[in-house]
């Protein structure tokens, strides 16, 4: 026995195939007229429903429901074996061929793949590790980590997908060199798509000569859970020279309507966190706006307040 | 021969003395419910406790031991759904092995009352019920390959005017048809349009896909 071999083979978990398990496989692969295709479901939803309830016991959640593997056309037009972890992306869970052999599919996002042997006389599946990421359709089984390590690689894809989420961070220095951030539009775009044009001269303080002013726009959605209401945050961004930028931060109402809601609120905090400026609005108000000054590096993120729905947006000049 | 590949790979090749076992279950409950390190130790527990487990050939034995694993991993330290484990009264494959034993017992007695109300249905009625008779009364509902040739020519019209840019005839349509199995290779189809198989394969997978995607999600599959 070489030694990759008897790694996998203390590494592997082996896990119970469940009467409700058979049942479901079977009723799949009784809807496929084919029997190639019958077999190929049959052995796939086996191989998807063992991970799946070894993920429940841990009190991991997944979704069978939008998993291809649980879609009878999806079934039919393709080889499919995933199953959706909400929050995190789709795994594939692919039974190993009598020969030792599993075959994975590219070119499809996946979160990790897990080998699934199926033993189905002893009524149990060995999952026999899992791989992040493949580069070939053969899975090679001497290079899977153990399941062991499994919880702790999905902990790290969640963390990572929240984190994105969470520290997203726009860069303004880089919005001067022309890049910028997904969600962030020309300001025109995005105000001209609901039919309404704002007078963006007044309140300007750029002079015809400055070099470069920047302006773009995001749509924030506070309506989470009052309702839809939905505005533009709009920043102009003006280098008035190499060591101060000047920002302007204005708030328009979107979807055809021509003031925001009243008590709508926008701070301005500092890398500490501190309020620095702060508007509200009233009962008829067609916009609001901030001006500031700072200087490239400098980080200050801005608050956008409706009720009890609170958007925060990270800037670093 | 156990030194050697302990040293090899310590962490996969530990043993499951009863001690080992203890071990591992106190150090799972250091950690927080739900957190990636618990549920690290709850596999790894799995894994080793399971060849001290109770075996049988009940035909629910999987059924039962799916349902300790659940217990074990709610119950282990919580006590979700039962007294937590305590480690000073029973070594972890004893206290596994109790609630297992107990989970056969009830499928094998819920079995039994299943024969028994079957034998007084066939008893009253003398015997006469004829279940394939009922079984084949049931409508015959075709395959999914015939519900999705179905679904694809309701919608012809609507999915033909869907193409490829400058190949009307490249249509949403004609790949789906020629995507059904038995399926025309995506190099069969390039010959056949004179379009490269990546064009075609990108089509399909922004215009065919989500649309046979959202069918089979609506469809569902039929309940038998």
């Amino acid at each position: 026995m070489t030694y990759s071999q008897s790694a996998t083979d203390a590494a592997r978990l082996i896990w119970p195939i469940t009467q409700q398990g058979k049942r479901i496989a079977q009723q799949f692969a009784r809807d496929h007229g084919l029997p190639d295709i019958a077999e190929r479901v049959r052995r796939n939803t086996l191989a998807v429903w063992v991970l799946h309830e070894f993920l429940e016991a841990l009190g991991i959640l997944t979704d069978l429901a939008t998993s291809d593997s649980w879609n009878p056309a999806m079934q039919l037009t393709e080889d499919v074996a995933d199953l959706v972890v909400p929050g995190v992306g789709r795994l594939e869970c692919r039974p190993v061929e009598e020969a030792g052999v599993c075959t994975v599919p590219l070119g499809v996002e996946r979160i990790g793949y897990v080998a699934v042997a199926l033993d189905e006389a002893a009524g149990e599946a060995s999952l026999l590790g899992f791989v992040p990421e493949v580069a070939l359709a053969q899975l090679g089984l001497d290079r899977l980590q153990p399941m062991d390590d499994f919880p702790t690689h999905l902990h790290q894809l969640r963390q990572g997908a929240l984190g994105q989420e969470a520290s997203q961070l726009t860069r303004l220095s880089r919005w001067l060199e022309g890049y910028f951030e997904s969600g962030w539009q020309s300001a025109e775009d995005l105000l001209a798509q609901y039919l309404w044009t704002p007078a963006f001269r007044q309140g300007g303080q750029s002079a015809p000569q400055t070099p470069l002013q920047i302006k773009r726009a995001k749509q924030l959605d506070l309506g989470l859970k009052l309702g839809t209401e939905q505005v533009a945050l709009v920043l102009e961004v003006e280098q008035e020279n190499e060591s101060a930028v000047n920002i302007g931060l204005r708030l328009y109402p979107l979807e055809g309507r021509l003031y925001l809601p009243e008590g709508l609120t926008v701070k301005i905090l500092d890398g500490e966190n501190t309020v620095c400026l702060t508007a509200q609005s009233r009962s008829a108000d067609n916009y609001l706006q901030l001006y500031f000054r700072g200087h490239p590096g400098e980080p200050f993120s801005a608050q956008v307040t409706l009720g009890d729905v609170s958007i925060v947006e990270n800037f670093i000049i | 021969m156990r030194i050697i590949l302990k040293r090899s790979n310590p962490g996969l090749l530990m043993n499951n003395s009863p001690d080992e076992l203890r071990r591992l279950a106190c150090e799972a409950c250091r950690y927080c419910l739900g957190s990636a390190e618990r549920q690290r130790y709850l596999t790894q527990l799995i894994r080793l406790v399971k060849s001290r487990l109770w075996r049988d050939n009940s035909p629910h034995y999987q059924d039962a031991l799916q349902q300790t694993w659940i217990y074990l991993c709610q119950n282990l330290c919580e006590g979700k759904t039962a007294k937590p484990y305590d480690p000073d009264v029973a070594s972890v494959a004893t206290w596994l092995n109790a609630y297992l034993k107990f989970r056969l017992l009830d499928f094998e007695q819920a079995a039994q009352a299943d024969r028994a109300r079957h034998v007084s249905a066939y008893g009253e009625d003398g015997g006469t019920t004829d279940v394939v008779e009922t079984l084949a009364a049931k409508p015959e509902i075709p395959p999914i390959l015939e519900r999705v040739q179905d679904w694809l020519e309701q919608n012809a019209a609507e999915f033909r005017k869907i193409h490829v840019v400058h190949h009307p005839k490249i249509n949403c349509y004609e790949l789906i048809l020629r995507r059904l199995p038995p399926e025309a290779s995506w190099q069969a189809l390039e010959d056949e349009f004179g379009v490269s198989y990546k064009t075609l394969e990108s089509f399909y997978r922004r215009q065919c896909k989500p649309r046979l995607r959202e069918f089979g999600r609506a469809e569902g599959h039929i309940s038998s």
